[in-house]
C-alpha cells in the first residue's frame, strides 16, 4: 500500500519558485494512473515531433518503452522490490522501482556484499531538458535517489545501492550524482554500471542538505 | 519508513549461533538478516511456484544441482 513519506521542496524552474513535493513508498494507482495519462502521451507526442536525425538519447525517451503499470503491479505484496513515486501539484512527477535482493556490489573492497539495485527510475518526461526546451520540476530524480539511500541505511546495506544506466542519463549519475563508474555492464554491454559507497552516499544527501 | 511491528522469535541455541555468526560476518544486526531472508525466500517461493527451478553450480566443473526448498 503506498504510503506518504514526506513533503520535499523542488524548484519549477518555469516560475522560479520552490514547490512542495510529496514522496511515497510504494508505486500506487495514482501514481500509475499518472503515467498512462499523462507520461505515455507526453513521450507519444514528443516521438512524433522528433527532428530529423535526433536520436532518443537527445530527446530523452530512452526510456519510454518502461511499462510503469505493469511494473508496479509485478512488485505489489513482494518483499524483494521497493518502489517510490514523487508527487507535485497531484501529478506524479517522478517513479523509481529498487530490488533488496540478488544483486552483489562489484566494487573491489566490497565485493560479494548484497547490495540493493535500482531497475528503474524515471522524472516526468517534461522535467527533462532534451525533452523539452523549457523544463519544469528540477529535484525530482535527486528526491528518488535520496529515497533509495536513506532506505539502504534503513535496512543496513550503509547508503549503498547499485544501478545500470541509460546513456541518456549517465552524466547525470557521473557529475551530479557523483557515484562510482565500474564501465560496461556485463548484462547490459552498451549501458554503463555505477556504484554509491557508503561515503558517496553520505556526501549525496550533505550536498542535499546545504543546497540552496 | 514503513510501520514496524515487534515480535518474538523463538530459536534453538544452535539457530541462535548461526544467526549471531552471520550477523557478525555480514557487520549487520538479526533484524537484518531475517529481513534479507525473508526476501529471499518470498522471491524463490515465487519463481518456484511460476515453475522455475532452482539450481546451484560448483564453478570448478559446473556441476549443477537442484536446490529443494520447502
Amino acid at each position: 500500500m503506498t504510503e506518504l513519506i514526506g513533503s520535499y521542496d523542488v524548484l519549477n524552474r518555469r516560475t522560479g519558485d520552490f514547490e512542495s513535493a510529496e514522496l511515497y513508498r510504494t508505486i500506487g494507482p495514482q501514481h500509475a494512473r499518472d503515467f498512462e495519462v499523462h507520461w505515455r502521451p507526453a513521450f507519444q507526442q514528443r516521438r512524433a515531433r522528433m527532428a530529423s536525425g535526433e536520436t532518443d538519447e537527445r530527446a530523452q525517451l530512452q526510456d519510454s518503452h518502461w511499462e510503469w503499470p505493469k511494473k508496479a503491479d509485478i512488485m505489489r505484496d513482494r518483499l524483494d522490490f521497493e518502489s517510490f513515486a514523487v508527487v507535485v501539484g497531484g501529478i506524479t512527477q517522478g517513479l523509481l522501482a529498487l530490488r533488496m535482493t540478488g544483486h552483489l556490489s562489484r566494487l573491489v573492497h566490497s565485493a560479494q556484499e548484497a547490495i540493493p539495485y535500482v531497475e528503474l527510475i524515471a522524472s516526468a518526461p517534461w522535467n527533462r531538458s532534451g525533452f523539452t526546451p523549457n523544463p519544469q520540476y528540477k529535484g525530482v530524480g535527486e528526491l528518488l535517489i535520496a529515497a533509495v539511500i536513506s532506505l539502504s541505511f534503513e535496512q543496513e546495506f550503509a547508503g549503498r545501492f547499485g544501478l545500470t544506466a541509460i546513456p541518456q542519463s549517465v552524466e547525470w549519475y557521473r557529475n551530479f550524482c557523483r557515484l562510482t563508474e565500474l564501465g560496461p555492464d556485463p548484462e547490459h554491454p552498451t549501458m554503463i554500471y555505477f556504484e554509491a559507497t557508503e561515503q558517496q552516499a553520505k556526501d549525496f544527501i550533505e550536498r542535499g542538505r546545504s543546497a540552496p | 519508513m514503513d510501520d514496524k511491528k515487534t515480535m518474538t522469535l523463538n530459536l534453538s541455541g544452535r539457530e541462535m549461533a548461526i544467526l549471531d555468526q552471520i550477523a557478525d560476518r555480514k557487520g549487520i544486526s538479526k533484524t537484518a538478516i531475517v529481513r534479507q531472508a525473508l526476501r529471499l525466500y518470498q522471491s524463490i517461493e515465487e519463481r518456484l511456484e511460476n515453475g522455475d527451478k532452482l539450481f546451484v553450480e560448483k564453478p570448478s566443473t559446473r556441476e549443477k544441482s537442484e536446490l529443494m526448498v520447502l
